[in-house]
């Protein structure tokens, strides 16, 4: 079991790393180096190695934003192939209760963004 | 810059062992007969968003998040507190919650809506090849 512990660190770690890289080299801003990161779990599903990085990783693949693109697509190939659109609801409803957790602790926060005068 | 990325290694690896705590604890309350194993990290992410209403609101995340840059803003976790900041500030601007929780759809749907494109084409190719 610890092996798994250290394997979800070490994934977790190298993914927060490439990306804090990324942002940079590149300069760009988080809303668009995490729809490329999204999309990278998707477009990267067909090749194995997400599949690799979900049994390897773990909870260290499975936090991260690229494992959400990787969801969405396996569970998108599923209905286009055998009609069954459950999963991919789970995944669509997923979102929809991050944004509405989201919009429950901005509510309960103190607010953080200046008010306009 | 290898100071920040060696602060987001940490920070992401963290939060990668505190899902693992979560998927292991799932695994142990509800296992796999009983419940489809992708349905344990479904329960996982969902924590780690609920997990946000207990950082966000202490100020933690704030602090975690500027030390540990893309440790935190790649996780679940950071997209829940993303959503929180975007809410409070079109709130404080605009003084309308429904336009502040359309702000918080808007900036998650933007990213999986936008991110979904070359998915689904790429899924497409995959699903016409088999």
């Amino acid at each position: 079991m610890l092996e798994g512990f250290i394997l979800a660190f070490v994934f977790g770690g190298v993914l927060a790393a490439i990306f804090q890289l990324a942002a940079a080299l590149t300069k760009a801003k988080p809303p668009t180096l995490l729809t490329i990161g999204f999309a990278l779990g998707g477009v990267l599903l067909p090749t194995g190695l997400i599949a690799w990085a979900e049994i390897w990783g773990g909870g260290g693949m499975a936090a991260m934003v690229v494992d959400a693109g990787a969801a969405l697509a396996g569970n998108f190939l599923t209905l286009i192939t055998t009609g069954v659109f459950m999963p991919l609801l789970i995944v669509l409803a997923t979102f929809v209760l991050l944004v509405l957790i989201g919009c429950l602790t901005g509510a309960i926060s103190k607010n953080h963004a200046p008010a306009e005068h | 810059m290898a100071k920040a990325i060696g602060k987001a290694f940490l920070v992401g690896g963290i939060m990668g062992v505190i899902t693992q705590l979560f998927l292991v604890l799932y695994a142990a309350v509800l296992p796999q007969p009983m419940v489809d194993m992708h349905l344990h990290s479904t329960f996982a992410l969902v924590t780690l968003g609920l997990l946000t209403l207990v950082t966000y609101p202490s100020g933690l995340f704030d602090r975690v998040q500027a030390w540990g840059g893309w440790g935190m803003m790649l996780t679940f976790s950071g997209l829940a507190g993303a959503v929180a900041g975007c809410y409070q500030g079109v709130l404080a601007h605009t003084g309308s919650v429904a336009k502040a929780i359309g702000q918080g759809f808007k900036l998650v749907f933007t990213i999986v809506g936008i991110g979904f494109i070359p998915i689904a084409i790429v899924m497409l190719i995959v699903a016409f090849a088999l």
